[in-house]
Parts: structure tokens; sequence; C-alpha cells
């Protein structure tokens, strides 16, 4: 059971507690990151008087721009979930509430795709605009809708992983996400074997191919020797927000069971 | 009459650190001082009557059932933990809502009741204040009015003394009487036993893991009545009682602090008070002033740690 009451209150607290100069700064960093960067590879190769690569841009560096955004901004909020109130004593308050630790874990798991989703629909704006006001860029609407769809999804789905590997690991959380994000996400999604295929990004990277639809046929058709075959949408949607829920269901079984104990307590 | 609170042989290990050992009572409602020195497993008794620990060994029952993972209990409970409050940009109102919306209640709701308990902690002029602009005893009194917000049947004090100025003190402990005047049940674990003492009488001695009496000051008085405790006699002839009492075997240990006064170790304070008229009778001591450290909580404290330690 799950206490809609608590969850409410523990995300409008949490997004009201973010209101300080060191999250809205950090808030700006990864706002302006993408666009910035976006802006320097455009006009970098400008600058020495040659045009930028015309292929796949500015599709996959935004991407990946924003993707770097979106796992900091998951990072720094998701993962710490029980770690920062252990260490801001809020646990003992928190905790003995009913149904205090759920809310917690679901609270604080929306507040972190709220807040990541509104920095990537921002980042992913300004990057359009980029996009568009340097270098005429057709397809801005489409462009935009498909980085919202994508990062949409990625907001969940990490969202998720990070805040069982923050009920997991009470000390060090950010370590494991960090490592999870590298070895997992990025180099086992590379591998070109069916492992890959439990990772996110092997379903995001084949959602990001059809919703942006800029690859040449055989450029695809490589991909899907290489990293399997690609899907329905319907069935890559489903795999991510199952995984998500799925996740989230094995993190609140850790923290209604876990003892979450500190060195004040023994 | 169903108790309030039931440990059955528990002991709690973390690893190898023993937190409670072999602890075994019950509770009924009522209000109880906690008391123990720094480290002595209190805070670890409070946990595992929350249900927010598991006990290693034995069961814990409160208000007749498990409180692990029973989170109809907590509501039942109002807990003002020692740590401190580190929201330093949100205001004690806003603070104290979430938590008491956490109990399941709508926000305006949540908003009155949380307003209510800071009135009633005396917060109220400084409520929309953020909390990192406030005194230690503002936090005290912030930590206290979310704990009774909700208004529970059971309320856990784990140091509420803690940075409080006399007046706040004072003001705390007219409070907590209060609260024990209406039938509720109180839980105050300190070390400033006074403080407790004014409270109420009833308290649980702890140390080192281990429960080393319950019951009210009487009570453990009878229990120590046969106990080693020191007595300090003012009396006309010092030298001639401390010899008397030497002879019939009454101190394990013996002071003479001055002419007119000694400090003696009795192994039974019942005995010696019982046989102290005769002998003034017979010698022709005159007694002016007796002072027994088991006058105090503080004392009782003391004794009983000293037994506890081996150095009776």
């Amino acid at each position: 059971m799950i206490s809609i009451q608590g969850v409410q209150a523990m995300l409008a607290f949490e997004l009201r507690r973010a209101v300080t100069l060191q999250r809205m700064a950090t808030t700006i960093v990864l706002i302006l990151f993408p666009p910035l960067m976006l802006a320097l590879m455009v006009l970098g190769p400008r600058a020495f008087g040659e045009e930028p690569s015309r292929e796949l841009f500015p599709e996959f560096p935004t991407v990946f721009l924003l993707g770097i955004s979106c796992i900091l901004s998951l990072l720094l909020w998701a993962t710490p979930n029980v770690y920062s109130e252990m260490e801001s004593k809020g646990w003992a308050f928190i905790a003995c509430r009913p149904k205090g630790r759920t809310s917690l874990l679901l609270g604080k798991y929306i507040a972190a795709v709220v807040y990541s989703y509104v920095v990537c629909l921002l980042s992913a704006s300004l990057c359009t605009l980029v996009a568009y006001w340097l270098d005429g860029y057709a397809k801005s609407t489409s462009f935009w809708l498909s980085l919202n769809g994508i990062f949409g999804l990625a907001c969940i789905v990490y969202g998720a992983i990070f805040s069982l590997i923050g009920v997991l690991f009470q000390k060090r959380g950010m370590v494991f996400a960090a490592g999870y994000a590298l070895l997992v996400e990025l180099i086992l999604g590379f591998v070109p074997a069916v492992i890959n295929r439990i990772t996110m990004r092997y379903h995001l990277q084949y959602l990001a191919v059809k919703w942006f639809d800029v690859l040449p046929e055989e450029v695809i058709q490589g991909m899907e020797l290489v990293y399997g075959p690609i899907r329905s949408n319907a069935f890559h949607i489903s795999v991510i927000l199952g995984a998500a829920a799925g996740v989230l269901f094995v993190a609140n079984i850790v923290i209604q069971r876990r003892e979450y104990v500190t060195a004040e307590d023994v | 009459m169903e108790p309030m609170i039931e440990l059955a042989g528990v002991t709690k290990l973390y690893r190898t650190v023993l937190g409670v050992n072999d602890i075994s009572l019950q509770l009924h409602s009522g209000a109880f001082g906690l008391l123990g020195p720094n480290g002595s497993g209190k805070t670890t008794l409070i946990n595992l009557i929350l249900g927010q620990i598991k006990p290693t060994l034995g069961t814990v029952r409160l208000f007749g059932k498990s409180p692990w993972k029973n989170d109809r209990l907590t509501r039942r409970i109002g807990l003002c933990p020692t740590v401190e409050i580190a929201y330093p940009n949100v205001s004690a109102k806003e603070w104290v809502t979430f938590l008491v919306q956490m109990h399941g209640f709508a926000l305006p709701a949540a908003r009155q009741a949380a307003c209510r308990a800071l009135e009633l902690v005396k917060l109220d002029h400084a409520m929309d204040r953020p909390i990192g602009t406030y005194s230690l005893g503002m936090r005290q009194r912030a930590k206290l009015a979310q704990a009774i917000a909700h208004n529970p049947d059971l309320l856990i004090l784990d140091e509420p003394f803690n940075g409080l100025d006399p007046v706040g003190r004072f003001e705390m402990t007219e409070f907590l009487r209060n609260w024990v005047h209406e039938g509720k049940s109180l839980i105050l674990a300190s070390h400033i036993l006074h403080e407790v003492e004014a409270v109420h009488p009833a308290f649980l001695l702890i140390s080192g893991g281990r429960l080393l009496a319950s019951g009210t000051p009487q009570e453990v008085r009878q229990i120590l009545a046969d106990s080693p405790s020191e007595v300090v006699v003012h009396c006309n002839q010092a030298a001639r009682l401390a010899s008397v009492l030497c002879e019939r075997n009454l101190v394990q240990k013996l002071n003479i602090l001055a002419d007119q006064q000694i400090r003696i170790v009795t192994p039974s304070a019942a005995k010696l008070f019982d046989q102290l008229p005769g002998i003034c009778q017979q010698h022709g001591i005159v007694v002016d002033q007796l002072t027994s450290e088991n006058e105090s909580l503080q004392s009782l404290f003391a004794t009983l740690m000293r037994i506890h330690r081996g150095e009776s």
C-alpha cells in the first residue's frame, strides 16, 4: 500500500527544499551545458573557416550532451534518497510516519524525475533553438518532440534505477550509480551480444533511431546486426516502463525491510 | 490489561556491537524516564520500540502488536529524536505541516494541526521564519511540535532538554507534566536526571545495553535497601560512632571527613538506619544531620551503576 498523501507531501517538500542558491546554480549549469556545447560545435569550425560536419548533425551530439545532463541530474537527485536524509538527520522524523519509507522513496523519485525532465526539457528547447538559429535546422518541431520523448523515458527508468542504488547502498551510492552508468549502460550497451539488451540504452537508442529518422537504412541494418533487432515502439516503451516499475517495486521492498542505522543510533 | 510496551528477552546486535542485551520489561500506559549514560542503549531501545530495527533475539510488542513494519502503530506515536533538524531554508510551519501530512492528513488539516502544535510549544511567533535562523532551543521546540501535532497516544522524547535555557527547561517540564496529566503516555530518554525527576517519578535505568532497574524511585529504593550505599553523618562524636559501626559490621568503607563528620559506605542501608537510633541512644551520640545519596534519582543512578560495575 502507498500513502498518496505521504508521497504528495514528500514531493512538495522535496521541491520546496530545492529552492536554494546551490541547487539553482547546478540547475542552470545542467540546462546551459548542452546548448552551449552544441553552439561551440557549430561556431568552432566556422571560426576556422570550415563548415561543421553535416552528417547526423545536430541529432546525435544533442542526444549525447543531453544524456550527460540527464544522467548527472538524476545522479544528483535520485541516488542520495536515503543517504541525504540519514546525513541531514531527516530520516528519524520521516521513517516513523505511516508508510514513511515508501513515501520517501516515491516522493524523492518523482521529484528527481520531474526536476531532471524539466532540466532536459529546457535544455532540449535551447538546443533546438541553437540548432535552428545556427544551422537553419528544418525539422525543429519533430526534433524537439523526439528529444522530449527520449529524455522523458530516460528520466523515468534511470531515476528508478538510481533510486534502487540509493536504497541499496546507503554510503557511496553515487559511486555505484556512476559505476552502473559507465559499466552497464555505456560499456555493456556497446557489447555486440544479447547481453546488451538488458541495458536501457538498447531500447532508448532504437527509439531515438526511429523517432529522429535520420539514419540511412543500411546503417540501421548494420546496427541491428551488431546490437540486435529493432522492435516496435510499443515494445521498447513497455520494456522501459516495466523495468522502471519493477525496479521501484524492488526498491520499495528493500527500503521497507532494511534497518538503516547510523553510528549515533548504536 | 494489555501492556503498552512489552519486551521479552530482547537483544540487539549491530554486527559485533551490542546495542541492548537481554532486556525484558512490561510498561503499562503512563510516564517513564529512560535514564542512562551516553551509549547505554537508550536510542537502540527507542528504535526497537518504534519498529525501526528488529531485535536479534526476543520479541517487542507495542500496543499488543509487533512494531516492525507495522505502519498503523506509528500513527499512535510521536517521536522527538535527539538529532538536529537540518532544513535551514524551510520554516517550522512548513516542516511540521509536511510531517503531519505524512500521517495522512490533507494539507489544510495538516497546516491547522501544525499551527496548533507550534502554538502549544510557544513557537507560533516565529513559525514562518526559516529554521536556519532559530536558536537551539527554538529548534528543540519545533521538534517537539512535530511529535505532538498529530495527537499521538505515546510521546517518545530523546534528550528533549538539550540546548534549552532555564526558562525553556521549565516550560518543557510544565508541558510534559500537562501531557501526563491528560492521561497520555510518555517515554523521556535523558541523562539529566533531575529534569526527568521533575516530570514524573517512574523510570527505567539502562546501562551497557542492560536494564538495571525499573519502577518508581521508591520501588528501586526497596531493591536497594540491602544494597551498599553511601551515608554522610554529622554528629558530636564522629570517631566513637565510626568505632561502634565497625564493631557491628555495618561499615564497608569509612572516611572521617572532619571532627564531627563521617562518610560511611554500608553494605545495607536498611540495617544501618534500623540500628542507628539505638546506637546513638546507647552511646549518647547526637546526630545533627544524616544525608544519604539515595535521596535523589541522581544517587540512585550512581549506586545502580556501581552495583552493575561490581564496585559495591
